[in-house]
């Protein structure tokens, strides 16, 4: 049976049996997904590239990154990707 | 000079970290429109037209005020990945399920009490281009916009016309052009239902697939509106000079039901009306293992139910009137799509 983290209109994060049965009910109640420790711990930075080619890491959702599209700066995939 | 259909359309399947930073290009869609029109920007200027002192009462001078931006339809064919987009977008409380595809995405709507974003829906990017490039007719994308409200229509008519979804957004006014956004080359596959491919369709207690009242099921609008209050406030942003909105917030939402059906001897729709019963209403779309659709409407009854005529067969219109269920809320959407990352912050 498949699970997934959700957290309690009070803050607790509990993991639960991912079934609309399961899951209806306590979203209904204003339970929100939450993410498991393991996911938590992982960010993934956006990589922008200025117009001369250099390339800076920005955090994702940063005012900093509509600031450097503003300059015509682009999103590029990360370094190592295809 | 551009011909309409070079217009390309993209949207974020992704939902931006705020109302102001523009969301992931690698979470831009590039999708078909059926409406056949650009989102249109609308700055609005003010004159000085009521003040004295001029000598005369004749505006003199111009003065930038806000942009008032329409709302926008995105108009597509009922499938997986446009109804889990849509209504992800329009309700706010999405779990989403599944290591790999397909995903599971239940979906009800937001309580203001505990959204982490209080009255707030999840933003997305709107890009719209015509020859992007050095010398582009349109290059732009709106950032901020929401899903006001989302319309589904399912009628007894064949090919994809026979189930219908769409989204009318809102947006602040805020842009970017140019975009600066590559557009993926081609429209991803999307995996789309048709009315023929429904596999449940129960509406308070009556089913319209089985039993007596099989085959009497004529069409269904169902619609969720989120009715925006206005988003200007001190401190909400300019762009161009002009005032933005700088959120958008829920007002009173509303879940509209109506269908009609044909009437025969022994109709349960004028018995339920009478007696005020309520019940659950299930509609289930099952294209293949990968693809489903299923809506639950937890508690409704019938409002009004309207004798009349379509296409010479005697019919009912009916009005449904859906109650809060205290233990399973108003109404949830489960969805099964291939695609992932849909409402996904990242």
């Amino acid at each position: 049976m498949e699970q997934c983290w959700m957290r309690s209109p009070t803050g607790d994060v509990k993991q639960v049996n991912a079934t609309p049965d399961v899951l209806g009910p306590l979203m209904a109640q204003g339970w929100h997904q939450a993410q498991g420790p393991a996911v938590a711990a992982a960010l993934v930075m956006v990589l922008m590239q200025s117009p001369s080619g250099e390339t800076q890491e920005v955090a994702p959702g940063s005012p900093a990154i509509s600031q450097l599209m503003a300059q015509g700066w682009h999103e590029v995939p990360p370094q190592g990707s295809k | 000079m551009a011909n309409i259909q070079e217009l390309m359309n993209g949207w974020s399947y992704g939902a931006q970290h705020n109302i102001s930073t523009v969301a992931p290009t690698a979470q831009i869609w590039r999708q078909t429109n059926l409406n056949t029109r650009p989102w249109a920007k609308v700055p609005v200027n003010e004159d000085d037209r009521a003040e004295i002192g001029k000598g005369h009462e004749f505006p003199t001078e111009l003065f930038k005020s806000h942009y008032n931006m329409p709302t926008y339809e995105i108009s597509k064919y009922c499938s997986s990945e446009m109804l889990a987009w849509a209504l992800s977008f329009a309700l706010g409380n999405t779990t989403v399920t599944g290591s790999t595809a397909p995903y599971t995405y239940v979906i009800v709507p937001a309580l203001g009490a505990t959204n982490p974003t209080g009255l707030e829906l999840p933003y997305f990017s709107f890009v719209q281009q015509i020859r992007p490039g050095g010398s582009a007719i349109l290059d732009e994308v709106l950032i901020g916009c929401a899903v006001r409200s989302v319309r589904i229509s399912i009628k007894n008519s064949p090919g994809r016309a026979s189930a219908m979804c769409t989204a009318e957004c809102a947006t602040t006014g805020q842009y970017t052009s140019p975009s600066t956004i590559t557009l993926p080359t081609s429209v991803p596959l999307l995996h789309e239902f048709n009315a023929g491919m429904i596999s449940a369709l129960t509406i308070n207690g009556i089913n319209y697939l089985s039993g007596g009242s099989g085959k009497q099921f004529v069409s269904l609008d169902m619609s969720w509106d989120n009715n925006f209050r206005p988003g200007f406030f001190p401190g909400s942003g300019t762009q161009d000079g002009y005032q933005i909105q700088g959120r958008l917030e829920w007002g009173d939402r509303t879940f509209g039901f109506q269908m009609v059906v044909r009437v025969q001897y022994g109709s349960q729709e004028y018995t339920n009306l009478i007696n005020l019963t309520t019940g659950t209403s299930t509609i289930t779309f099952t294209r293949d293992a990968q693809n489903s659709f299923s809506v639950a409407i937890q508690q409704q009854g019938f409002q009004v139910a309207e004798l009349g005529n379509t296409d010479g067969i005697v019919t009912l219109a009916v009005t449904g009137e859906q109650l809060y269920n205290p233990t399973n809320g108003l109404v949830t959407f489960t969805i099964l799509t291939p695609q992932a990352g849909v409402c996904a912050v990242n």
